[in-house]
Formats: C-alpha cells, sequence, structure tokens
C-alpha cells in the first residue's frame, strides 16, 4: 500500500516542487518593486543599528556586509524614529571614517556629536546620524544621499575625499556593482552621465538572488548578538599603522603625466544631487587624511595620495564649488599624523574629537543662519 | 557533508540502485565506503597521515574480520583483492604522475603503500594466530581503540601525538596541534567495531564477509555521523533484496534528506550566528539575551544534529538501508529520562548495552548488600560520565555528564518515590498544564546543561549562568 502511494507521490512531489519554484521565480523577476528588505526586526524587536551593517569577520563582529541598501537602511535606528519637527536632523554621508572603522559606536563622529557635544538648535535638540559606509565611492554616497532625503534631514554633511571621487572605480564598488536597479534609478533620477546597467532576467531571479535573500536573513539573525552585546565589529588589541614611509613614487592611479582634471572627478554626482535636492541643505566637507612626516614624504602625504595629485583634487574641487556655490569646507589637514590609526582615513578619539569640535559648529552656524 | 557531496552520493546510489542487480550492487556498496573513508577524510598538515587514518579504518577490519569471521572463500579473496587494488592504484598513480586519485587521498609514500600492502595481508591471516593469541589481539584492539579515543578527546594528548607523529616525520614540532589528527569517521567506526567485538560470539554466527563487514563498518551513509546500527539488523538488509527498486524507498529518502537539508543548512546553520562562546559571553549585557543564546543554541545542537541523522537516513534509505532512527522530538520530553530515550537513541543505547546494564547486573549480583539507589545513581551518572567524556577529555564535558546523570537520577527518585505516594501530584502531572509544565521544565534543564557542553572552560560556563541571573 505504501509503495502503490508513493509511486504516485513522488513524481507528483516533484513536479509540485517545480512548479512552485518556477513561479516563484516568475514572482521574484516580476515583482521588483516590492522592498522585501523593509521587512526588518530591527527597531522592534532589536534596537537599531547606529551605523549601517558592514563586517569582515562576522564571527567575531557579529555583523556582516550586505549589498541590500533597503534592509541595510531598514536595520538603521534612523528607521525606528518619526520625524519630530521639533527636532533638528543632520546627516553624516562618507565613508568608512564616518562610518567610524575600529571605533565603538559612541566614539565615532556621530557618536561624540551626540553624546559629547549635544547640540541645540533654537532649542530644538539636534539628532545626528551616520550614513558612513566603508568604501570609497561617490556613487555609493550618493545611494545614501538618496535615502537620507527620505528621512527629511535639516542638514546633509557629504563627506569627501579624491579617492571617493575618483571617476575610475565608482561602478564597481561592491555596493554599486550589487544594485544595478538602484543605481539605474539614480542615474535616472540625477541625470547622471554614466550608462544604465543591462539587467538581465537571469539577476533578479531567486536563485540568482539567493546570497541575497540569505544575508538579509543573516542581518536579522545578528540583530540577536546586537542586541545582546552592541557589538557591531571587531576591535582588535592590535592593528597595523597606516604606512608613513614611502619609497620614491610619484604614481597615482595611471596618471602618467601628473594631471588630473575635473573629468577625472565624478564631481557631477554632487552637484547633481544638491540640484536635485533644493530643500535639502547639502554641505560638501573635505575629510582629513594623513599628512605623514615619513620618509619620503615631500613625494607623498599617504599611501592614497601623491602630494600633485591630492594638490591639484584640492585645486579643482575649490574652483568647482565657487562655479556651482556648493557649501564647502576643507578640513584635510586637520587631524595630527600621530591620530591615525590603521589607514589614511582613519583617525582615533582624539581625532574623531578634533573634527567632531569643526562639525560641530558648522552644525550650529547653519542653525543660526 | 557538504551540499554537492549530498547530492553526489544520491545521484550515485540512484544509479546504482537501477543500473546494477543484487550482487553487483552489493560489491558497489562496498567499493564507494571504500572510497568513502578517503575521500571524507580531511587533509592534514602532517605528511600522509591523511592516508595513515584511513588505512588504519580498513586494516582493523581486516584484522577484525580475520579473527572473527574468516573462512576461505572467493568472495573474501576478491574483496581482499580489491582493497589491495585500490591501495595498488595510489601507488599506480605515484609512480606514473597520474593523479587519478590525488582528489580522494593525498600522495602516500612508496614505503607507506608497501607498508600497508604487508599489514594488510598478515591481517588477513590474523585468522592463523593461536587462540591465546587471538584474546590477547582482542584486548588490544580494544585498548587501542580506547586509547586512540583518548588521544582524539583529549587537547593535551591530541597534542602529544601531533608532536609526536611530526617528530617522527622530519617536521617542524612547533607547529603541532591537536587539530592536525582530525579523524573522520573514527568514532561511529569505533562503536560499530566495538559491538562487533564485545558481541563476537552472536555476531559470528552470522557469519559475514569480508565484504560486508566492512559495508557494516564504514557504510558510507552513517559514516560521518552516525546513527550506530547493529550488525544483524545491518546484515539483514544487505542480504535481502536490496537493490530492488522501491518508490516508497526514494519517496521516504526525498523527504528524509530534504528535511534534513533544511534542518542542517538553514535552521542549524542560520542560529549558529547567534554566538555561545568564549568570546560572546563577556559581551552579553543583559540576562534576557543569554537565555535566548542558550536556546538558540539547544535549538541549532539539535537541527545540526538531527539534519545530519535525516541526511544518513535519507541517503541509507536510497542505498537500500533502513538505519535506526536517532532523535525523536527530544525537545517534547516529559523529563530527562524520556529525553535520553530520544536524543542521540543509538549511542545512548550502546552505552546502556554495553556499560549500564552489565555494571548494574554485575553491581546486583556481587554486592547485595549495596542498597539500590546507590547502585542507580553510581550507574547513571558514571554512564553519562562516560557520554560526556566521548564527547571531549575536559573539564566541561565531565561537568555536563554529571549534570545530566544526577538529572536522570533526581528523576529516577522522582517518579518512583515521590508521585507514587502523591495522588494529587500524579494527577496534576498529568493535566495539560502539567505537561506542558514537565516540557518546558525538562529542556530548560538540558538547554542549562548545554552551557557545560557548548564552551571550552568551567570558567566561560559559570559566567553564562551568572549572565543567566543577572549576577
Amino acid at each position: 500500500m505504501m509503495q502503490d502511494l508513493s509511486e504516485t507521490r513522488l513524481p507528483r512531489l516533484i513536479l509540485k516542487i517545480i512548479v512552485f519554484l518556477i513561479l516563484l521565480n516568475i514572482v521574484c523577476v516580476a515583482v521588483t518593486f516590492i522592498p522585501i528588505g523593509k521587512l526588518t526586526l530591527y527597531n522592534l524587536l532589536f534596537p537599531g543599528r547606529p551605523r549601517f551593517p558592514f563586517g569582515e569577520n562576522p564571527s567575531q563582529s557579529f555583523n556582516l556586509t550586505i549589498n541590500n541598501l533597503d534592509a541595510m537602511v531598514a536595520s538603521h535606528k534612523i528607521s525606528g524614529i518619526s520625524n519630530d519637527p521639533d527636532s533638528y536632523r543632520v546627516i553624516l554621508i562618507g565613508d568608512s571614517s564616518i562610518w567610524g572603522y575600529l571605533q565603538e559606536p559612541e566614539d565615532t563622529l556621530t557618536g561624540i556629536l551626540t553624546n559629547e557635544y549635544k547640540i541645540r538648535c533654537e532649542n530644538r535638540p539636534v539628532e545626528v546620524y551616520s550614513f558612513g559606509y566603508p568604501s570609497l565611492s561617490i556613487l555609493k554616497d550618493l545611494f545614501f544621499v538618496d535615502k537620507a532625503i527620505s528621512f527629511n534631514p535639516d542638514l546633509v554633511l557629504w563627506f569627501v575625499t579624491l579617492e571617493s571621487l575618483n571617476q575610475v572605480d565608482q561602478l564597481s564598488t561592491p555596493l554599486v556593482a550589487n544594485n544595478p536597479t538602484m543605481l539605474n534609478q539614480l542615474i535616472s533620477k540625477y541625470d547622471l552621465s554614466y550608462q544604465h546597467q543591462e539587467i538581465s532576467i537571469w539577476d533578479r531571479t531567486v536563485i540568482n538572488q539567493r546570497r541575497n535573500f540569505a544575508d538579509m536573513i543573516r542581518l536579522q539573525l545578528y540583530g540577536v548578538m546586537w542586541a545582546a552585546t552592541g557589538i557591531d565589529q571587531e576591535y582588535p588589541e592590535t592593528f597595523t599603522l597606516a604606512q608613513r614611509d614611502f619609497d620614491i613614487d610619484a604614481t597615482y592611479k595611471g596618471y602618467t603625466n601628473q594631471k588630473i582634471s575635473e573629468s577625472d572627478l565624478a564631481l557631477e554626482v554632487i552637484q547633481k544631487a544638491i540640484e536635485k535636492n533644493p530643500l535639502i541643505e547639502i554641505i560638501l566637507i573635505n575629510e582629513p587624511i594623513l599628512i605623514s612626516s615619513g620618509k619620503n614624504s615631500d613625494i607623498r602625504y599617504n599611501y592614497y595620495y601623491p602630494r600633485w595629485a591630492f594638490d591639484q583634487y584640492r585645486e579643482i574641487i575649490n574652483t568647482y564649488i565657487t562655479q556651482y556655490e556648493i557649501k564647502y569646507f576643507d578640513f584635510w589637514d586637520l587631524v595630527p599624523e600621530r591620530n591615525f590609526t590603521n589607514s589614511a582615513i582613519h583617525f582615533d578619539l582624539p581625532g574623531e574629537r578634533l573634527l567632531a569640535e569643526k562639525v560641530s559648529q558648522i552644525i550650529t552656524n547653519h542653525c543660526e543662519s | 557533508m557538504r551540499i554537492e557531496e549530498i547530492l553526489l552520493i544520491a545521484v550515485l546510489v540512484i544509479l546504482s540502485r537501477l543500473v546494477f542487480k543484487e550482487t553487483r550492487y552489493r560489491w558497489a556498496l562496498f567499493l564507494y565506503s571504500l572510497v568513502a573513508i578517503y575521500w571524507f577524510q580531511p587533509l592534514s598538515p602532517i605528511r600522509s597521515l591523511d592516508f595513515w587514518l584511513p588505512t588504519i579504518l580498513l586494516l582493523l577490519t581486516i584484522f577484525c574480520w580475520s579473527l572473527l569471521f574468516h573462512q576461505k572463500s572467493k568472495e573474501n579473496k576478491i574483496s581482499l583483492g580489491l582493497i589491495i587494488g585500490f591501495i595498488g592504484i595510489q601507488a599506480l598513480g605515484k609512480l606514473t604522475g597520474v593523479t587519478i586519485l590525488t582528489m580522494i587521498v593525498s600522495s602516500p609514500g612508496y614505503q607507506d603503500l608497501a607498508l600497508v600492502a604487508v599489514l594488510i595481508v598478515l591481517a588477513f591471516f590474523a585468522f592463523k594466530l593461536s587462540k591465546n593469541i587471538k584474546k590477547l589481539a582482542f584486548i588490544g584492539i580494544i585498548g587501542f581503540v580506547l586509547l586512540t579515543f583518548v588521544i582524539l578527546k583529549s587537547g593535551e594528548m591530541g597534542l602529544l601525538a601531533s608532536q609526536s607523529l611530526r617528530r617522527l616525520n622530519g617536521q617542524l614540532v612547533t607547529l603541532a596541534s591537536p587539530l592536525d589528527i582530525a579523524w573522520i569517521g573514527y568514532s561511529y567506526f569505533s562503536f560499530r567495531l566495538l559491538h562487533s567485538l564485545f558481541d563476537r560470539k552472536r555476531v559470528a554466527e552470522i557469519g559475514l564477509t569480508l565484504r560486508e563487514y566492512f559495508t557494516y563498518l564504514v557504510f558510507f551513509p552513517a559514516f560521518i555521523a552516525g546513527p550506530i546500527d547493529r550488525v544483524e539488523t545491518f546484515i539483514r538488509q544487505l542480504r535481502s533484496g536490496i537493490s530492488h527498486y522501491s518508490s516508497a524507498d526514494f519517496y521516504q529518502s526525498f523527504l528524509r534528506i530534504t528535511r534534513g537539508v533544511f534542518l542542517k543548512f538553514i535552521l542549524a546553520d542560520s542560529l549558529s550566528l547567534l554566538s555561545l562562546n568564549s568570546h560572546s559571553i563577556n559581551l552579553i549585557q543583559r540576562p534576557f539575551w543569554t537565555w535566548i543564546i542558550v536556546y538558540g543554541y539547544a535549538f541549532r545542537l539539535f537541527f545540526d544534529f538531527a539534519g545530519y541523522t535525516d541526511i544518513a537516513l535519507g541517503l541509507g534509505r536510497l542505498a537500500g538501508i533502513q538505519l535506526p532512527e536517532n532523535f525523536t522530538q527530544p525537545y517534547l520530553s516529559k523529563n530527562v529520562t524520556m529525553f535520553w530515550n530520544r536524543w542521540h537513541i543509538t549511542l545512548t543505547q550502546w552505552f546502556r548495552t554495553y556499560y549500564f546494564n552489565p555494571v548494574t547486573r554485575y553491581i546486583r549480583r556481587n554486592f547485595s548488600q549495596i542498597k539500590p539507589w546507590v547502585i542507580i545513581i553510581f550507574t547513571q551518572v558514571t554512564t553519562m560520565l562516560l557520554i560526556g567524556l566521548w564527547h571531549g577529555i575536559s573539564w566541561n564535558f565531565i561537568l555536563w555528564g554529571l549534570w545530566n546523570g544526577f538529572g536522570l537520577f533526581l528523576h529516577n527518585r522522582w517518579s518512583t518515590i515521590i508521585v507514587p505516594r502523591f495522588e494529587k501530584l500524579r494527577d496534576l502531572f498529568s493535566t495539560p498544564v502539567g505537561n506542558i509544565f514537565s516540557v518546558a521544565f525538562t529542556f530548560n534543564f538540558i538547554a542549562l546543561g548545554w552551557v557545560w557542553f557548548a564552551l571550552p572552560t568551567v570558567g566561560d560556563s559559570i559566567n553564562v549562568f551568572r549572565s543567566l541571573l543577572g549576577v
């Protein structure tokens, strides 16, 4: 009897599974507008994260790197806080230095501004949120600027550096490369000169996106560890300090003639972001970099930049912001060499405090104006 | 086992079962098991060890078979020929540079291969030993198996063994680590081997061929994580119409493997992100989350092991062998005794058969003056202690064994002394609320016991208990 039943059951079961998988893939391909990443347990069961999920060593950091922007934003604490008209919202955009690499949440720029400065704007409490994310790309930043706008900030402070503006790596940054739909939307919305990315049907199937879905679930599970420990990053006891001594090498990204032009930089992204969001104040900040005093430091400022490249970049950006009347602050040499940690753009707590002092003045001045 | 390996085994078994007739199919199972012991063995930094460890399983099998069952037959000669041929192919591969089998085993040296060939032949002729030496040989094998357990389960002994092997090989001793000696499948192989040795009189009556004995000991679906089948049950199935196509087998296997993959690779692997380890425990800020993480670990352990067992049972059934169940809803048990009858069933049955029952009988027979409750506490606690030590020789596993041993004893006292005297109490625990309370209480007792099991040091476990209590 059992055998008889199974004779018909097995083929039927396999057929049902195949049909189910096909239907699931069709639905997934057809219905791309459902923001599944917004389904989250953060701000419900677990406290929202003060910075976006990012983790190179998940077992130690209880965190992981994912590519779904909706899921990232949904896990952020800003998603759980209603927009109070009686508060003054500031959102910081930038790379790993703004995210706070090697810094505990309260020691990041956002943490210091929130906990130590407690700025008030016309009696309104100032809420500072970090939308920094570790990778150097202005297009990646635009993803977060666009997300930030939906939270009606009073002020957006956008930290940039030459590496994030260089045209060369814009499209290959993992977050950008793995979000072609979002990229295409932004290219259209902001009228950018980048080519739209081709997205095949296969790219949108469940099978192809299985990693994304798995990561979204993992992000929810890491919510338990985040809630339990408050840890979202690995803090090694020792780390290798950013390079201070250099070879005699003045090269920069294949610029053989030691000449950078405006077209080499993705300044258009900033200008368009500001132009298309006239109701939001966006201020550009050239973030601090390591200015080394080590061997051959007369040739290079640091591992990233030969002096000629960074100096030219500052000249170009100065001309550009004047031309387009962009509010801009240049803090490139604000942080002393001793305050840099494992990279030419990562600083320690005293370094963060130096920057926080300047940023708090910007916020206060903007508020008063 | 990775998902690709599970799929590969499933396809191989289905094709073999459809293509081969009875005898050839049984030979196929033998050959697959032969390949599997080398295939599953991870690479070792100690030179040739990943060749020697599975080879020792092979030698032990031939040696014990020769002692227990040897009889002259063409089939046994073919089995021996295939084993030697398998080793020979590796020699040929090394000689010609054709890396036919480098995917399966690391290339052993010529001396290793020659030595193995000699040892195989010697093991095959072990039946020629005198009766007294045979007796000594059985004791020797049991001693070897137990000593190996100690080496594999003890960090210090493992390190010492690694250092010795490295010294023997002329390798850097300072790089030695107990992890160098990862012997996949050894535990379950040993349980089956010891079962056949302890029950040798009864097992000998079945009269196994070398092919049958080897297939039983290292049956590839159950090689890594059990369950521990009994030899007579296994052989009965192996000798029946095993290759006969049965759609029920395919259907049930499909469901079982699917469930196993879901439990292991989705649920267990996801819950593994809720880390209960030395790193995380000192960082947890509130007792609530410690409870969540402890519960998460309890479920992860169950899903992981039950998932693996489902896969093994599914693959076994696909191959035509119905392996014994290992888990039957253990976390729904109403008491600790019931839990240990439902968790890792074949292991607890093994210890019950070869330790608990004989020791209880022995004490009752020879020390009749000892009170029954003393016998019960002694046998239950020591049984669980041994099960704990099987997982690893450390204070934490000892404490885990004691935790469960005393749990079993307390339940025994509760159910035999307290409950019968208070009828209202019995009635209370028969109600749905009483049942829910019993299940919840038992689950919590077991889950808290895992705190000893999961962490490497007593201090770590105490920290977790402190955190659970908020102190």
